[in-house]
Order: C-alpha cells, then sequence, then structure tokens
C-alpha cells in the first residue's frame, strides 16, 4: 500500500512540478531595472574582457542603478537610465529600444576623428558610377612616375561599400572585379560601414583570397555564468570557383567600421594582396542577440565572441596597416588624402 | 503536409475497416522561449488534427497549429510572437473490451515534431526551431451509449512522448554559427526530465446520418528545458470536425 501511495505521489509531483517555465521579473521600475541587469549578467559575453580591459564591474553597476529614486521617475527617465547603465559596458551592439528612442553608446566611433567626408568621396565617384547590389564603383585614372622615372598612365579600381546589410552576390562581385580587369588594383572604401550581414562580409572576402585560409574563431556561451563559452570554433575563408583579385587591394578604414565591417577587415588581414589602411576599425567583435524587458522595450546586446587568428577578442577594433587620416588641408583642394595615400600604396 | 496525408492514407492495410478522423480548432495558447526572450507570451491558435485508425490497431496522426501571441503584461509595447509547428505520429494500440460500450486502448507512438517560434522584435535572433524525433505511449479510453435511438460516444485519448531526442541551440548559440560550423551539441535526448510533453483530447462523438460530428476539447502540452534554455507552449483548443467509419472493398 505505501509503496503505491509513494508512485503516485511521485507521479502527481512530476505532473504538477513538470512545467517547464520561467518567471520573468515583474513590471515595475524596480523589477525592470533587475531584469536589464541580469539579461546583462547572464547573456552578455564580454563581461569579464570589459572588466579587465575597461575596468566595468557589472556587479557594482547594479547596486549603484537600483539605488537610484526609481519611484521619482517617469518613463523617460527610466528610459535614460536604463540606457545610461547599459552605456556603462562601452559597446556600440548594446542598445535599448523604445518606440520614443534607442540608447546606445557610440564612443567608439564620436570620440575619434571622423575620417570621412560624404561629400568628398561622391567626387571621386562622380555621377557615372556603376552600382553593383551593395557596391558603387568606377575606375579611376592615375598619372604616376614608375621606379624608372617614367611617367606612366594606369588606372585603379574604386569601390565603395557603406553598409554590409546591402547584399552583394558573388555574381555581383564577378561583374564588378572583371570590369576592373584592365585596373592596376582596387581600392576598396568601407569607411563609415556600421556593419550588416556576416554573410555578405564572408561573400566579398572570399574574392581576394588565393587559398582556404584561417582567419580567426567564433564561440557563444553555453551557460549563464560570465566564463561559460564553447570552445573556440576555427573561422576560414574559401575562395570561391568565381573571379578571384590577386592583384594589389587596399582597404580604407576609419572608426565607423563597425560589426560586419570589423569582421571584414579581420578576414581581409589574411588576404594576400590587401593592404588596410587608415584608422583602427571601431570594433564591434560580438555577435549581437536581442531579449525584451518587462516594459515591453527591446535589448540588444552582444552574445557571440569573435577572435582574430590568435584568438584575441576584436571587440575594440583592428588596427590598420598602415596609419592615414583625413587632412584638412588637402580637403579643401578637393583631394581625399586617404583616397590619394591608397593611390600610392597601388604599384 | 497533404503529401504526408495521401502517403498515409494509402499504407498497405491489414484489416480494411478504418476510422478517419478531421477537425479544425481554434483556441488560446502560452508560449515562453527564452532564447528569443523572457517574457510570458499569450495568445491564439489555430489547429488541424487528422487520424486514420485501423480496425488491427494501427493508427495514424498528423496535426498542424499556427498561433498567435502578444507579449503578457507589457505596457510601453506589445511584442508579439508568431509560432507554427507540425506533428506526425504512427503506431499501433492495443484495444481492450472489458464491456460492450467500453473500450480502452494502451499502444505506442513513433512520430517528429518540427516547428518555428518568430519574434518580431528580434533582428538577430528573430526566430528559434524546435524539433524532435519521439517515442511516446498513448492511452485512451471510450464510452458509447444509445441516445434518442443512435449510438453516442465520449473518447478520450492520451499521449506522452517517452523517450527520443529533440533539438535546441545551445544557450548563446545563434543560427548563424549553426549553419557555418555545425550543430553539434544541439541534440540531446529526450525524456521527462527535460519537458514532460503531454497531448490529450476529450470528444464527444454525436451520430449522423453516416458519420459522427465530434466536438472536442485538446490541449497541447510542448515544453522542454535544455542547455539552460526553457520553452513551453502550452495550447487548449476547442475543436470540431467529423469522424467516418468504412470499409474498402477491393472488386477484382
Amino acid at each position: 500500500m505505501k509503496a503505491r501511495l509513494k508512485i503516485w505521489i511521485t507521479s502527481l509531483t512530476l505532473l504538477l512540478g513538470g512545467c517547464v517555465s520561467e518567471e520573468p521579473f515583474e513590471n515595475t521600475y524596480v523589477g525592470n531595472v533587475e531584469a536589464l541587469w541580469q539579461m546583462i549578467d547572464e547573456h552578455y559575453c564580454f563581461l569579464t574582457y570589459k572588466k579587465q580591459t575597461l575596468s566595468v564591474d557589472w556587479k557594482e553597476v547594479r547596486g549603484r542603478y537600483l539605488a537610484a529614486r526609481l519611484d521619482t521617475m517617469n518613463a523617460y527617465n527610466l528610459f535614460d537610465h536604463c540606457a545610461a547603465m547599459l552605456s556603462e559596458l562601452k559597446d556600440g551592439h548594446v542598445n535599448l529600444y523604445s518606440t520614443a528612442d534607442v540608447g546606445r553608446n557610440w564612443s567608439w566611433k564620436e570620440d575619434y576623428p571622423k575620417n570621412l567626408d560624404i561629400e568628398l568621396r561622391e567626387s571621386y565617384l562622380g555621377t557615372r558610377y556603376k552600382i553593383a547590389g551593395g557596391l558603387k564603383y568606377r575606375i579611376l585614372e592615375r598619372e604616376r612616375v614608375d621606379g624608372e622615372g617614367q611617367t606612366v598612365k594606369d588606372s585603379v579600381g574604386y569601390v565603395v561599400y557603406e553598409s554590409f546589410s546591402s547584399a552583394v552576390s558573388h555574381s555581383c562581385i564577378n561583374e564588378v572585379l572583371y570590369y576592373f580587369i584592365k585596373c592596376k588594383g582596387i581600392i576598396l572604401d568601407i569607411r563609415g560601414n556600421g556593419g550588416g550581414k556576416l554573410d555578405n562580409c564572408d561573400i566579398l572576402s572570399s574574392h581576394f583570397f588565393e587559398t582556404k585560409t584561417h582567419v580567426g574563431y567564433m564561440s557563444h556561451k553555453t551557460g549563464k555564468g560570465w566564463d561559460d563559452f564553447s570552445s573556440l570554433e576555427p573561422e576560414y575563408i574559401t575562395p570561391p570557383d568565381y573571379i578571384r583579385w590577386l592583384r594589389p587591394v587596399v582597404v580604407l578604414t576609419n572608426r565607423s567600421c563597425y560589426s560586419a565591417a570589423n569582421t571584414f577587415v579581420r578576414n581581409m588581414k589574411h588576404a594576400p594582396y590587401v593592404i588596410i589602411a587608415g584608422d583602427r576599425t571601431g570594433g564591434g567583435g560580438g555577435m549581437p542577440f536581442n531579449a525584451e524587458m518587462p516594459c515591453g522595450w527591446g535589448v540588444r546586446f552582444s552574445a557571440c565572441p569573435q577572435y582574430d587568428a590568435q584568438g584575441e577578442v576584436v571587440e575594440h577594433g583592428i588596427s590598420p596597416d598602415i596609419f592615414c587620416s583625413l587632412d584638412d588641408e588637402k580637403a579643401k583642394e578637393g583631394k581625399d588624402s586617404m583616397i590619394e595615400t591608397a593611390l600610392t600604396l597601388i604599384e | 503536409m497533404c503529401l504526408a496525408l495521401c502517403v498515409l492514407s494509402v499504407l498497405p492495410l491489414r484489416s480494411q475497416v478504418r476510422e478517419n478522423t478531421f477537425q479544425l480548432g481554434f483556441g488560446g495558447i502560452r508560449v515562453q522561449d527564452t532564447y528569443l526572450s523572457p517574457l510570458k507570451y499569450s495568445g491564439w491558435q489555430l489547429s488541424m488534427f487528422w487520424m486514420t485508425e485501423r480496425e488491427s490497431g494501427f493508427l495514424c496522426q498528423v496535426q498542424g497549429q499556427f498561433s498567435k501571441t502578444n507579449a503578457v503584461g507589457t505596457v510601453m509595447s506589445k511584442p508579439r510572437m508568431l509560432g507554427g509547428g507540425v506533428s506526425v505520429d504512427a503506431g499501433w494500440h492495443y484495444k481492450w473490451h472489458p464491456v460492450d460500450n467500453l473500450r480502452f486502448t494502451l499502444g505506442a507512438l513513433g512520430g517528429l515534431y518540427a516547428g518555428v517560434l518568430y519574434n518580431e522584435n528580434n533582428t538577430n535572433n528573430p526566430a528559434n526551431a524546435h524539433a524532435n524525433i519521439r517515442f511516446s505511449a498513448t492511452v485512451g479510453a471510450r464510452y458509447s451509449f444509445p441516445l434518442w435511438g443512435r449510438t453516442w460516444r465520449v473518447d478520450y485519448k492520451a499521449d506522452v512522448p517517452v523517450i527520443g531526442v529533440l533539438f535546441s541551440p545551445e544557450y548563446g548559440q545563434s543560427y548563424y554559427e549553426m549553419s557555418e560550423y555545425g550543430m553539434s551539441g544541439c541534440f540531446k535526448p529526450l525524456w521527462f526530465g527535460n519537458g514532460l510533453n503531454l497531448r490529450q483530447q476529450l470528444s464527444l462523438d454525436i451520430p449522423f446520418k453516416n458519420f459522427y460530428l465530434r466536438v472536442a476539447y485538446a490541449s497541447d502540452i510542448r515544453q522542454q528545458s535544455v542547455n539552460d534554455l526553457k520553452w513551453h507552449d502550452w495550447g487548449h483548443t476547442g475543436m470540431i470536425g467529423f469522424v467516418r467509419r468504412f470499409s474498402l472493398v477491393k472488386i477484382r
């Protein structure tokens, strides 16, 4: 009889306690701040890294932001308060979204020279440039003095790619590269490219590789602990069975190159005929995820860290091979000094 | 799904007598998927259920549903999720008639479920897939009774997945990473310990000229807790449909 009773009790416990559910925080001001803090604490992938590099102590942040007089705030104040808490992470992939505003920390680009004058860049493209997917391109004719002191005329392909959200396909890139068939090299200007789809990044970079090349690693969180990560997954770029550009390429960068653009630069560092020129990239080496606060505001945060081929985190950007910046004096003469530098790098 | 129905309808028969059921339903659903959001969602679902049962005990069932839900308790905005899934099960059950008008069944099903949840608010991880292959235990009871000169039926059946394999991304794993570098770690054993699943239906069969009109309450509890991620999908649906019993006669 006792054995039967035990079986019934066990079965009932299984049925009643078998509900898989996680109670969200209450939709109060305190509940929302708590929920946001915990979301980052459990999901954000750079807490240890930010503590080591920027001295961000996320445990201390909790106490400071919960100690504020939340009961005196209205919804707008609460939004600013939560956005300020997220700003402590100094990560462009960490955002708070409401219908009224986007909470952000763009210090990765706002604290540095822009090194981009859109009008100046457009003057190099002119009005007759071609468009293939998200790529704007044209041939720049130039005169230069070669190593024997002779003046030679040749040409360089110039491509502007403003966002990795704009589609590119192998077909588009084939067309562009074929158009540049007589050019000595290509300037690939991704200044101001804030990222987009990693697929586009892989497609574009693959055309500049000769062989399958290891370019970095990726991992993801496997649990709620700050350091619960999967093993590093090697990332490779495999050249496509299409046109491969095995001549000089200069990739122009600035601090606004972020996220997928940062990954593109990481990849291109390993391409055989590529020079990265300009300013350090802005970073954004963590693939973001989204979640929601109890009040309904959206949250975005870095979730899957990316590394370079040496296993170093690329969250805080990648240095160019050659530093150069926009010269205001030359800009007044209608010259983009960064494009001019790139032209000199293509022999 | 239509293809599955056609294939299953022409499976070889040990007995030519069969009973086919088709039902459509509408009801409420509560959803939570912590891969997409920590919030709970509730809303409505449309569902479809088709089953064929042979005299021999062979049975096959196909179920599909579509849901639309909104976050519960939010005030600043109303995030929305869309969901859908299909399950296909086939198996056999033993029938036992202790008395003429009462039938109990006990059997086993093998099947699969595949579904997806889409969160309209999320741009980087907008959707999550749920899938499993499982063996389920099934029980049922049917009571027939005369009323107004016809035979009415009350039917209850339930099935519970006992063992199988389920798919779930790892805690913070992106679908980009899965598509590029494989899904090792995404397949886990399915058993009671990582989510009790239950599908049950209580129905009343109202006799008409040559078929039964079925009015039913169906409850579908799907849930899993693996890789530190929790998912539940609790649906309660009112259903209406018809049941037809007939036999195939071969004419040589």
